[in-house]
């Protein structure tokens, strides 16, 4: 089939970007022919190369002057990068969709998502990807996608709790999956149980929790004062979190690390993955922690975790911006080497059965020739 | 290369603890000195001016070892003058007679932090009008920045 994915910008880091890197590569790999449309090119090159028999078109440049422009009013207020979507980018799309001579359009964020279903050419099936959950759907937004969204063929979540919250949105008008991301490889090294590190990794912004961490970090070091706590990322609120660090003084036991550019290279050195979000839409960073061995401890928060880790089996899940129960899960698992190393060797053999790079071809191809079928029927 | 390695700094009410071990070096004895030490000035006008507003380019504290690891504090105020001297350079220095006079620099190199400058950040103290800030330097040297506090 062709298959043309829509990205906002395809050289960007986050996870969005990465999860789709690895969904292109699965479809080419299996002999679809891959387009991929970045509606706005950010950085010089791509942050992690893409499939060789990827063909990817950038529609505007960030340095053009095409980001001097407010938003488009076409766009809802509650699109989060609602201010990349000047008038000049959502006409390059628009032209772009309408113009598409492909079988299927795939788009990944809520401007998108809308743009297609507004001018995508009727024949194109259209396939709207979420990546971000329901109850970020806000003010305006929510609206604009329960009237438009319709106009799409299938809606895909990451989570089934996600899926469940857009099919009553959305009525039965509208087929809606839930196809998790995938990892990007199974090749990425394994940790070593005994290393006395925790990692976590996320933007630093108010909604990955990290304050939450770092507090029930320093119940973890008072009673374990030879473990770190190392976090990466970065973003808006470094600032905030190294005063939080210093006014605990933890300043030789967590250490806001920046950005990596091999992540999986510096989880292989933990033995432990703390992820203390107030929400995920999937938390790939979690599985992909977990595959490499890292047994986890996770707020039990809405989405993702609870459909990653299993408690007791393969991690541990405590309740959602509970810090003393975060640094009691911490502490289990610091204290306890075997439990550790038994965590981390089933968290890895169950997200790398589940999550593999190749897991969900087989659920998208089918979903793709069930919305075909469907359009033949129709016709 | 010899030289100390940092593990943990302190900065705390008004005084900075450092602990750490000696790399590749016998200590010779119980006691070793700190040697803090600012870079001169550049120009011999400014050199005259500054030995009389920021006082003398060397300051001395007590140091421990116990085995490899060893242990020192000093009070920030130490660093206060009316212009503080803006960096210090920081060496351990064996006391006992007869050990040889090497200075051990005291810096982190043996971990697997890259930008150590960016991910070991530490508070600064405040005493006497003077604000004092450990810091790892692009060589990952432990150094002490100073400046005038408000």
């Amino acid at each position: 089939m062709r298959i043309t994915y829509a990205l906002m910008n395809a050289n960007g880091m986050g996870g969005t970007v990465r999860t789709i890197n690895t969904q292109v590569a699965a479809m080419a790999d299996a002999g679809h022919e891959v387009e991929l449309i970045s509606a706005l090119r950010w950085r010089r090159n791509p942050g992690f190369p893409y499939h060789p028999a990827v063909r990817i078109r950038h529609l505007t440049e960030a340095g053009s002057g095409v980001l001097d422009d407010g938003p488009s009013p076409e766009i809802p207020e509650g699109e989060p990068f609602r201010h990349r979507f000047t008038p000049g980018v959502v006409d390059a799309v628009a032209d772009a969709f309408s113009r598409l001579d492909t079988d299927v359009l795939i788009t990944t964020r809520p401007a998108l998502n809308l743009l297609a279903a507004r001018h995508a050419p009727e024949p194109v099936i259209r396939i709207g990807q979420v990546h971000n959950s329901i109850v970020q759907l806000c003010g305006d937004l929510r609206p604009a996608v329960a009237a438009e969204y319709r106009r799409l063929d299938a809606v895909v979540t990451l989570t089934e709790t996600d899926r469940l919250g857009y099919a009553g949105l959305l009525g039965p008008g509208v087929r809606t999956a839930a196809l998790p991301n995938a990892l990007h490889s199974l090749d990425e090294p394994r940790c070593d149980p005994a290393s006395k590190v925790v990692a976590a990794a996320g933007t630093l912004a108010r909604r990955k929790g990290f304050p939450m961490l770092i507090k029930a970090f320093a119940q973890v070091v008072a009673r374990h004062p030879d473990w770190k706590l190392r976090i990466y990322g970065h973003g808006p609120g470094r600032e905030r979190l190294q005063e939080l660090i210093f006014r605990l003084h933890l300043y030789n036991h967590v250490h806001l690390m920046g950005q990596s550019e091999r992540l999986s290279a510096e989880f292989a050195k933990a033995s432990v993955f703390a992820l203390s979000s107030r929400r995920e839409a999937f938390g790939m960073v979690l599985a992909e922690a977990m595959s490499q061995g890292l047994a986890p401890v996770s707020f039990d928060c809405p989405f993702g975790p609870r459909e990653i880790i299993t408690h007791g089996r393969d991690g541990l899940l405590v309740p959602p911006e509970d810090t003393d129960a975060l640094a009691e899960a911490l502490c289990r698992v610091i204290g306890d080497g075997a439990e550790r190393a038994r965590l981390g060797a089933e968290a890895a053999r169950s997200t790398r059965a589940r999550f593999g790079p190749r897991s969900q071809l087989e659920a998208w191809e089918s979903l793709l020739a069930d919305l075909r079928a469907a359009r033949l029927t129709t016709a | 290369m010899a030289h100390a390695e940092i593990e943990e700094v302190w900065p705390r009410e008004g005084r900075v603890r450092l602990d750490g071990s000696l790399i590749d070096a016998a200590p010779g004895g119980r006691l070793l000195e700190l040697r803090c030490t600012a870079p001169p000035s550049r120009s011999l006008l400014h050199r005259a001016a500054a030995r009389v507003l920021r006082g003398p380019r060397l300051r001395r504290f007590p140091a421990v070892v116990e085995g490899t690891l060893f242990s020192t504090t000093f009070p920030v105020s130490a660093f206060a003058r009316p212009r503080p001297w803006p960096e210090w350079e920081m060496y351990l220095v064996p006391l006992a007679a007869g050990s040889p006079a090497a200075e051990l620099r005291l810096g982190r190199h043996l971990d697997d932090v890259p930008k150590k400058a960016e991910v070991y950040v530490y508070p600064a103290q405040k005493a006497r009008g003077v604000r004092v800030k450990p810091v790892f330097t692009d060589g990952d040297h432990l150094a002490l920045r100073c400046r005038r506090a408000r």
